[in-house]
């Protein structure tokens, strides 16, 4: 009950944990190194219809990931593969994916979209962090620092935020998102480090730079 | 710890050949010698190929988690041996003298059971510590009562249970409905009435594209496997003694710490089916006749049975032909947060990200060996094309983008979310191949997974030729396709009476001739969707905009009015420009219709005789006869023949193009040199594949449609010049190798930004 009760609140949290952390800071990391194309800059975030948008010469457009793309890229970036996922993942992406965009179009970003990867977000977590507990320190991608048998610390958190940031944005997470990501996982009112895991790896997974293609 | 049982299996299994070859010869005619022999070979070669399985049919190999096995290697009597002694030996007592042991098997020949006179402790009590189970069986299965097992059916395998009143436990059994099946099924608690959960093989029939799972009188392997968080899994060997996985994975929540601990085993029937006293069921069973509700018999053989109280990991069951984890990096690496991320480094990202379809660590050894391409000559177009070659090495190039690429060009509707199919595993070998792309469209091959390496269903008419079963279950298994997928030298076709004959003297031609294309494309109708799609997927020409109303009209069909609602204009203006261009072509496809799941060839499949009305040609449902007329040509292509018989008709393969004239000359690269404005002539569909390929208008197509894959958006008319200047040196410097063309558009400033 009180892991449903706490995955409950991230998928409630996050979405906006995600959205305030990215939306702030990828449009303009989107912008300037990428340059995305025409009326999408500068408003990646409000993107216009999928098929009706300006082109810039030499410029790259923005894209997400579609349909199977989605859990794959999880999977892909956080080194898990599809043997690492469970049943349970596999089943929340067979009953998410509909709501994902087929095409990638960024106008295709919708709230149920949105929802639906941040859902299969936490359930990929659950996986990294089930996997990454089993393990020594020293053999975890992400979580090297995490003691699960106790709590963890805001550098802990700090640190694997910077790891899942390096793995599935490609970059380090600016200070303002490091903030925003201690706060919300601070705010989950949990001593558990599993659900500090899941919640850290939820923020990167379902935000708009971890759909990025 | 766990003891792995190794014995010199060689020995046994020649014994258990021979004894089974030994039964034969003693319950057939001589004559049947043939068949014995074919037999024994056969089991010999299964036993070999099971080597490499949890437990061969001898029961040697790893026995972790196993709890009861019983290898019936027992020369006669009542009572078949437990082999595991820890926690006590569970004997199984037989009832009657229906159930025989010896030659190497336990046989149900009349209804009987092979049951523990104790409760089965051990099973209960570790099962219920792990709440996981697996059972392991070699079986062959008896075909005579399946009427019966329709009616009384699912017969009992195995069971655990109290009998079917107390609904407890678990069963593996054999059932009847329109065609035999295997299932499992569990209960939690001791509740009467309590539905069961079922994981159920498919049903077999007599439609070839339905699943071979049941295969009686064959010897079968049949694994089940129930993990603690209720993923359940069934598997049955096929024709090649692969194990297949026959179901969905599915979770059944059925806890066994409900289960009672009376609870019996019980092998061939219900636990209880000879209890006195009960009830008959009424009215009695049509063909079955009077009997209690507790008799479950089972007819065949048992070789070996294993119950373990542990789940079974997909290695273990498939061993050297488990999938993958492909999409999980093969090499170590760590995450250096110090690690400043360079220009290159990013360039690197950015052109793995759009080749390879996902995010990777930034820190990751393959963008480290990508950015060493790049350092010093960020803007070099060889340094550029030579770090794109290291992403395209990688298995989510093929798995994702070119999948997603091909799965496109596959159905009407451009849609990703489509099974994989053998239209999208030729483009993928192709792309892996380096083979040229001009091939796609005349050349006499296909791609199929190598079945050492796959557990997949395989039988070539079943699962390749009259269903997608074969491509769908490598994605739903997520093999790596760029690894698992082999050449074939030909493609085949099915004469729609359990016969095959290579496509080579049948004109079979890469993607045109494909079960995809001809399923999107040559399904009823006339086989002139297959003119148009073909030049819509393949040159980018949808068919109003290579309408040409000054074409020549002499191979419009007899079916096309020439004057609709009584006017010839409106033929000459509406009708005439399409009908001109694409009933010129479809002579091509003269000889093909796809009908009762597969591709049908005039040539290959028989004629409906006598003569039938062509008009009927798109109704036929018999699988071994095709509407032609005349002999040779689909019936399709003759059909309405009333409307205009003025009109030429189709009596051969033979095509025209008239698209060679005016902007379609220019836009296609037909155009004859000055003067001359003749068509081009051709016969088949290799030869009209050949055309297609060989024109202006292909390279230029395929480079649009990667442009779309790789740079996320449609090609644009400004972006023609760019397009020309890729799709050249895909031509000229690439040779047609649709990888390259991948790795040339991923690192172009036009598609990724400078």
């Amino acid at each position: 009950m009180k892991t449903k009760y706490v995955i409950k609140a991230l998928q409630t949290m996050l979405p906006i944990a995600a959205i305030v952390a990215v939306m702030g800071n990828a449009c303009s990391a989107l912008n300037s190194s990428e340059k995305s194309g025409g009326s999408l800059s500068g408003s990646f975030c409000t993107a216009p219809p999928s098929t009706e948008f300006a082109v810039l010469n030499n410029a790259a457009t923005a894209s997400t990931v579609y349909g199977s793309q989605v859990l794959e890229n999880m999977a892909s970036c956080t080194n898990l593969g599809h043997l690492g996922l469970s049943r349970r993942t596999m089943d929340e992406n067979a009953a998410r994916s509909p709501s994902f965009s087929q095409y990638g179009y960024v106008g295709d970003v919708t709230s149920a979209m949105m929802m639906g990867v941040t859902a299969l977000a936490v359930e990929v977590c659950n996986d990294l962090a089930n996997k990454e507990r089993d393990i020594a320190s020293t053999n975890r991608l992400i979580f090297n620092d995490f003691n699960f048998a106790t709590d963890v610390s805001n550098s802990d958190i700090d640190n694997a935020l910077t790891r899942m940031a390096r793995s599935c944005w490609g970059r380090n997470p600016t200070d303002e998102e490091r903030a925003i990501v201690r706060e919300e996982v601070l705010a989950l009112g949990t001593n558990d480090a599993r659900y500090k895991a899941i919640a850290v790896c939820t923020s990167v997974l379902a935000s708009l730079d971890g759909i990025k293609q | 710890m766990r003891t792995v049982y190794q014995t010199n299996s060689n020995r046994t299994q020649k014994t258990k050949a021979q004894a089974l070859a030994r039964d034969y010869f003693m319950t057939n005619e001589r004559f049947h010698l043939y068949k014995i022999l074919a037999f024994v070979a056969s089991a010999i070669i299964f036993f070999a190929t099971i080597q490499s399985s949890a437990l061969d049919i001898n029961g040697a190999g790893d026995r972790t988690g196993v709890v009861a096995l019983y290898l019936f290697d027992e020369t006669g009597g009542t009572v078949a041996n437990d082999e595991i002694t820890a926690g006590g030996r569970l004997n199984l007592t037989l009832s009657s003298s229906a159930a025989v042991l010896g030659n190497g098997y336990l046989q149900f020949i009349a209804s009987s059971a092979a049951r523990s006179l104790t409760p089965a402790t051990k099973i209960i009590d570790q099962c219920r510590v792990s709440n996981e189970l697996s059972i392991e069986a070699y079986i062959e299965s008896e075909t005579e009562n399946n009427l019966s097992l329709a009616e009384y059916g699912p017969a009992r395998i195995v069971t655990l249970s109290q009998g079917v009143t107390l609904n407890n436990g678990f069963f593996l059994g054999q059932g009847y409905n329109a065609g035999f099946f295997y299932n499992v099924a569990m209960n939690a608690t001791q509740t009467v009435g309590m539905n069961r959960l079922v994981l159920t093989g498919p049903t077999l029939t007599t439609d070839p594209s339905d699943p071979q799972v049941v295969r009686p009188r064959n010897l079968q392997r049949i694994v089940f496997t129930k993990d603690s968080a209720g993923v359940s899994r069934l598997y049955v060997t096929d024709e090649n003694n692969v194990p297949i996985l026959r179901s969905r994975p599915t979770t059944l929540t059925a806890p066994f710490a409900g289960w009672n601990s009376n609870l019996q085993l019980a092998v061939g029937n219900e636990v209880l089916f000879d209890a006195p006293n009960l009830p008959l069921l009424r009215p009695a069973l049509p063909n079955t006749g009077e009997r209690t509700r507790e008799v479950k018999d089972w007819r065949g053989k048992v070789h070996m049975l294993a119950i373990y109280c542990q789940a079974l990991t997909e290695q273990r069951i498939l061993g050297a032909r488990a999938p993958t984890n492909w999409a999980a990096s093969e090499q170590a690496y760590t995450i250096d947060p110090n690690l400043v991320i360079t220009e290159e480094r990013r360039l690197a990202q950015i052109i793995y990200r759009r080749l390879v379809g996902s995010n990777i660590a930034i820190d990751h050894p393959i963008l480290a060996a990508m950015e060493a391409q790049l350092v010093g000559r960020i803007t070099d177009p060889a340094a550029r094309l030579a770090a794109a070659r290291l992403a395209t090495q990688q298995p989510g190039f093929y798995n994702r983008t070119v999948k997603d690429f091909a799965k496109k060009l596959s159905n009407r509707e451009h849609e990703v979310s489509v099974p994989l199919n053998d239209f999208s595993a030729m483009v993928i070998g192709a792309t892996r191949d380096n083979r040229d792309a001009r091939d796609l469209l005349r050349a006499d091959f296909s791609y199929r997974a190598d079945t050492t390496r796959t557990a997949v269903p395989a039988n070539l008419i079943n699962d390749i030729l009259s269903s997608n079963r074969h491509y769908e279950s490598l994605e739903v298994q997520n093999y790596d396709l760029s690894s698992v997928l082999i050449p074939v030298n030909t493609q085949y076709l099915y004469n729609g009476r359990g016969g095959t004959v290579s496509g080579a003297n049948y004109d079979t031609a890469g993607l045109l001739t494909s079960r995809a294309f001809q399923l999107a494309h040559g399904i009823a109708g006339t086989n002139r969707r297959l003119v148009e799609f073909a030049f819509q997927e393949f040159l980018c020409r949808p068919i109003t905009q290579w309408a040409d109303n000054t074409a020549p009209d002499s191979f419009v069909g007899r079916d096309v009015d020439r004057f609709p609602t009584g006017e010839h204009t409106k033929y000459q203006t509406s009708c005439r420009g399409c009908h001109g261009q694409m009933d010129g072509l479809r002579g091509a496809f003269a000889r093909l219709t796809f009908e009762t799941g597969f591709l049908k060839h005039a040539l290959v499949v028989d004629p409906i005789t006598p003569l039938p009305n062509p008009d009927e040609a798109n109704n036929n449902t018999i699988m071994s006869t095709m509407n032609q007329v005349p002999r040779g040509i689909s019936g399709k292509y003759n059909k309405n023949n009333n409307v205009f018989p003025e009109a030429r008709e189709t009596t051969d393969a033979n095509w025209v193009n008239y698209a060679v004239t005016g902007i379609n000359g220019d836009y296609f690269g037909w155009r004859r040199p000055a003067p001359s404005t003749a068509p081009i002539n051709g016969s088949g569909v290799r030869e009209f594949g050949n055309m297609l390929a060989e024109s202006q208008a292909y390279p230029n197509c395929l480079t649009e449609k990667v442009f779309r894959a790789v740079c996320k958006r449609d090609a644009l008319p400004s972006d023609a010049a760019f397009i020309s200047r890729v799709a050249a040196s895909f031509k000229t410097d690439d040779a047609y190798q649709l990888r390259r063309l991948f790795e040339r558009m991923a690192v172009q400033p036009e598609c990724i930004g400078q």
